[in-house]
């Protein structure tokens, strides 16, 4: 059993690695093959048959033959007896040889079987006859009348007695011979009926094993037909059944689901880089928008910047011609702090200049209001070159000297630190004025808190920091520190490094 | 798949199976059709050591055919096969011819019911001359040079039919007329032996003395309708009609049987038959025949065989066998038309 199933299995794993032009031409030649072999069955049973029936006769021609023979030889032996010329007895000699050869045919063993009890007895009577035909033609040869004269008499009577059981053998055989013949012949019909049946049986069957094995072949195409044109329609979720088979059927099948597989995979992943693009887009919107409204804000401020920077200037010089020295450095001082507000508007800056533009405001800041601020800072050198957004430092401190040191009435202080903290810079405006609660940072961060003072050089804590988290893409770059009223604010900005150019 | 793989497998292993089943039917309805046409009969066909020839005067009498089968049946079991010849309806040889046959063909053995024609004597020492045994049944021939006779002792036979005789004319009035029908030509045949026996009981015996007379009628066995008309004589004379009537063969026990109907004799003329055809069982059966000889044809078989078997093979046998013999009566019609009596014969 085991054995069987496992050349089933290697039947079936032959089968199903065949080439499908291959597959088809078997099954062609197998249906062919089976046709002609119960053709040639059929043509074999039907041949046997028409020749047995052929044949059917042929034991009463071959009585008749032996019949005219013993005429021959009876007319022959009475010519010879009656005229006694050698010709005669030549003729006779030879019919007697050919009814002697005749003889050796017939049957000569006693059976039940009366066709050829009869034979028997022909036989046996033939030689006698044979035998007093001879004395006869030898007694007339010796001219002894009496003797052949009896002779031929016994001749004569056993002549009539063979011809009467060469008659009933006759008879008897033409009888059983009739009687074959209507047997063979309603056998014939019953074979062709057979014939029949057996052609039909083999067609239907052959149709049917080539309907199947064919529908093995066809069904994966249509099933491919379908998904293909699921697919063009965009339906990536759709797979061709398996099929176990190697032939082309089986490669192109798992080739087809594979390619559908890398489509979709091409598909997903054009759609998520499109919605990438989308957002960045969207964001580089937003950006410029926040930009152009810090810009418009400072040029609503500055009605003609160029006439004001010249204007500056010259009263640079006037305070220098006039030996007022703090008066010039002042001018100088506010004339590039609102400068480097002008051209700064859109670009990037370097930390250094941002430090710079600090350190300038808050000079303006104490000729205005007597030095009552006090400013450090603790920058690390390395990190002057890193660029950042500009105009970001300078609000930060506007806002901790406006909400944090003004009306303070002690002394403020205002610290800037910039550190190296790994991959990022580490800015931090610290003051110790009045603090801030945590539901004041909560709604400066998250962007609730919007107010707006006359005062202002015009760029507000929340534009910077809506500008950083657009810049940097990232939330996660302010935070504001206070452990209280009275007790001051801290900045700090978290901004990955960024080389300059 | 798997299922559809099923499906092929099961369609094609019922085509073959069919187709299979169809050409077994075929070749062996085929095989049949030879049988029966013969034409590779022959072996079917058995083979004897020795061929022999039973000649009969009638072949066509119910009592030589069981005789044949009977004798058939024995010889084959001791490798013979028995040739039935002999009259037929449309006979154009007579015995001696057949005789002549028989030696021309060469055959072992004769078993010969002698007829007592002219010749057939020399015929029985021609065939014993050429080392032809002979075996003569039912009616012997014993100055001829036949080996053994199988058959009924007519003396014997002769003394049952006087006293069947007797038992019917006891009731009857005087005188009575006896009619015996012989075929058989010769003097010495044992039909005519039977006829004197029973013509010697009514002779002598005391009761019947003087008032039966027995009187013998050949009937020719040359011309066609012979039977018919000699019994139809019978009647028709101006004599007085036999009150018994003995038959020694089947088709006077019929003839005989019709004219007593159509004469309206039936009680008056007691029938004595022969053998048992159907009819004459139904008449015995119904009283409008008074008995019929039963002759045991199985055992006349089986001795005709044994007879000549032991003729061939030791060259010598007994001069006699005797076959078992019993009058179908009223009384025990019922075991012949059954067959029962076989039983107790065999």
């Amino acid at each position: 059993m085991a054995v069987i199933r496992k050349m089933e299995n290697k039947l079936e794993a032959c089968w199903s690695n065949l080439p499908v032009s291959n597959k088809l031409m078997m099954e062609i030649v197998l249906t062919a093959a089976a046709l002609f072999a119960s053709n040639l069955l059929i043509y074999a049973q039907i041949n046997r048959m028409v020749g047995r029936m052929d044949s059917v006769y042929v034991s009463n021609v071959n009585l008749g033959e032996l019949s005219d023979c013993l005429d021959a030889v009876q007319n022959d032996m009475y010519r010879y007896l009656e005229v006694r010329n050698s010709d005669s007895l030549t003729a006779y000699y030879r019919s007697e040889q050919d009814y002697r050869e005749l003889l050796t045919g017939l049957n000569e063993r006693t059976t039940d079987n009366q066709p050829q009890l009869l034979e028997k007895n022909i036989r046996n009577m033939s030689v006698n006859y044979l035998e007093a035909a001879g004395k006869a033609v030898q007694a007339k040869r010796s001219q002894n009348v009496e003797q052949y004269q009896s002779a031929y008499e016994r001749a004569l009577q056993l002549y009539r007695f063979i011809n009467h059981d060469i008659t009933d053998l006759n008879a008897q055989q033409f009888r059983n011979n009739s009687a074959s013949y209507q047997t063979l012949q309603s056998a014939l019909n019953y074979l062709e009926i057979v014939s029949l049946i057996i052609l039909v049986i083999v067609m239907v069957i052959s149709v049917s094993v080539m309907m199947i094995l064919t529908r093995n072949v066809v069904t994966p195409l249509t099933n491919l037909a379908q998904t293909a044109r699921l697919v063009g329609e965009g339906n990536f979720h759709v797979k061709v059944p398996q099929i176990p088979s190697k032939d082309e059927l089986g490669i192109v099948t798992t080739t087809f689901n594979q390619m559908v597989d890398s489509l979709e995979d091409y598909v997903k992943k054009i759609r998520k880089s499109a919605e990438k693009e989308k957002e960045m887009q969207a964001r580089e919107l937003l950006m410029q928008s926040n930009l152009k409204e810090a810009r418009l804000c400072y040029l609503q401020s500055q009605i003609n910047p160029h006439f004001l920077f010249n204007s500056l200037n010259a009263g640079v010089q006037l305070s220098a011609m006039e030996n007022a020295e703090k008066t010039s450095v002042f001018i100088e001082k506010m004339a590039e702090f609102l400068r480097y507000n002008v051209k700064k508007g859109m670009e990037d800056a370097t930390v250094r200049e941002e430090v710079e533009t600090v350190e300038n405001y808050i000079y303006i800041l104490n000729v205005r209001f007597a030095g009552e601020i006090h400013y450090h800072s603790h920058v690390d050198r390395q990190m002057l070159d890193y660029r950042i957004p500009s105009m970001i430092l300078q609000p930060l401190v506007e806002n901790a000297v406006t909400h944090g040191l003004r009306n303070l009435e002690r002394q403020g202080e205002i610290c800037l630190r910039i550190r190296d903290a790994e991959e990022r810079i580490e800015i931090c405006v610290e003051d110790d004025g009045y603090g801030m609660s945590r539901e004041m940072i909560r709604r400066i961060c998250s962007g609730e808190q919007t107010e707006h003072k006359e005062e202002s050089t015009g760029v507000g804590l929340k534009n910077v920091i809506t500008r950083l988290r657009l810049y940097y893409n990232t939330e996660d770059v302010f935070r504001i520190v206070s452990e209280g009223e009275d007790r001051g604010t801290k900045v700090i900005l978290m901004l990955p490094k960024k080389e300059g150019e | 798949m798997k299922q559809q793989k099923t499906k092929l497998l099961r369609l094609v292993l019922s085509g073959l199976f069919s187709i299979g089943f169809l050409t077994l039917i075929t070749i062996s309805f085929y095989n049949y059709v030879l049988q029966r046409i013969g034409v590779d009969h022959a072996e079917n066909t058995r083979t004897y050591a020795y061929h022999l020839v039973m000649l009969v005067s009638d072949v066509d009498s119910l009592f030589w055919q069981d005789v044949y089968d009977s004798m058939r049946r024995e010889a084959a079991e001791r490798d013979a096969f028995v040739e039935l010849k002999g009259r037929e309806k449309s006979a154009e040889y007579a015995m001696t011819d057949y005789m002549d046959m028989a030696i021309a063909a060469d055959v072992d053995g004769i078993l010969l019911e002698y007829t007592g024609e002219e010749g057939l004597s020399e015929k029985v020492n021609e065939a014993a001359e050429k080392g032809i045994h002979v075996v003569t049944m039912l009616n012997d021939a014993p100055n001829t040079a036949r080996q053994s006779y199988v058959g009924i002792n007519s003396y014997q036979l002769g003394q049952k039919y006087g006293q069947e005789i007797k038992s019917l004319l006891l009731e009857k009035e005087n005188p009575q007329k006896i009619t015996v029908l012989l075929h058989h030509n010769s003097i010495d045949s044992n039909q005519s032996q039977i006829f004197n026996q029973i013509n010697n009981l009514m002779v002598t015996s005391e009761e019947t003395h003087g008032r039966v007379q027995v009187e013998e009628r050949r009937i020719s066995s040359g011309s066609a309708f012979e039977t018919e008309k000699s019994i139809w004589d019978l009647f028709k004379e101006g004599g007085k009609a036999p009150d018994v009537i003995v038959c020694m063969d089947e088709v006077d026990t019929e003839a005989a049987y019709q004219a007593v109907i159509n004469y309206n004799r039936v009680g008056k003329t007691q029938i004595i038959g022969y053998y048992q055809s159907k009819t004459t069982l139904e008449a015995v059966k119904h009283g409008t025949l008074a008995m019929s000889l039963w002759v045991d044809t199985a055992q006349m078989g089986i001795f005709g065989a044994q007879a000549m078997m032991e003729c061939i093979l030791d060259g010598r046998t007994n001069s006699f066998y005797s076959v078992g013999l019993q009058f179908i009566t009223a009384d025990n019609v019922g075991e012949f038309i059954d067959g029962s009596h076989k039983k107790d014969g065999e």
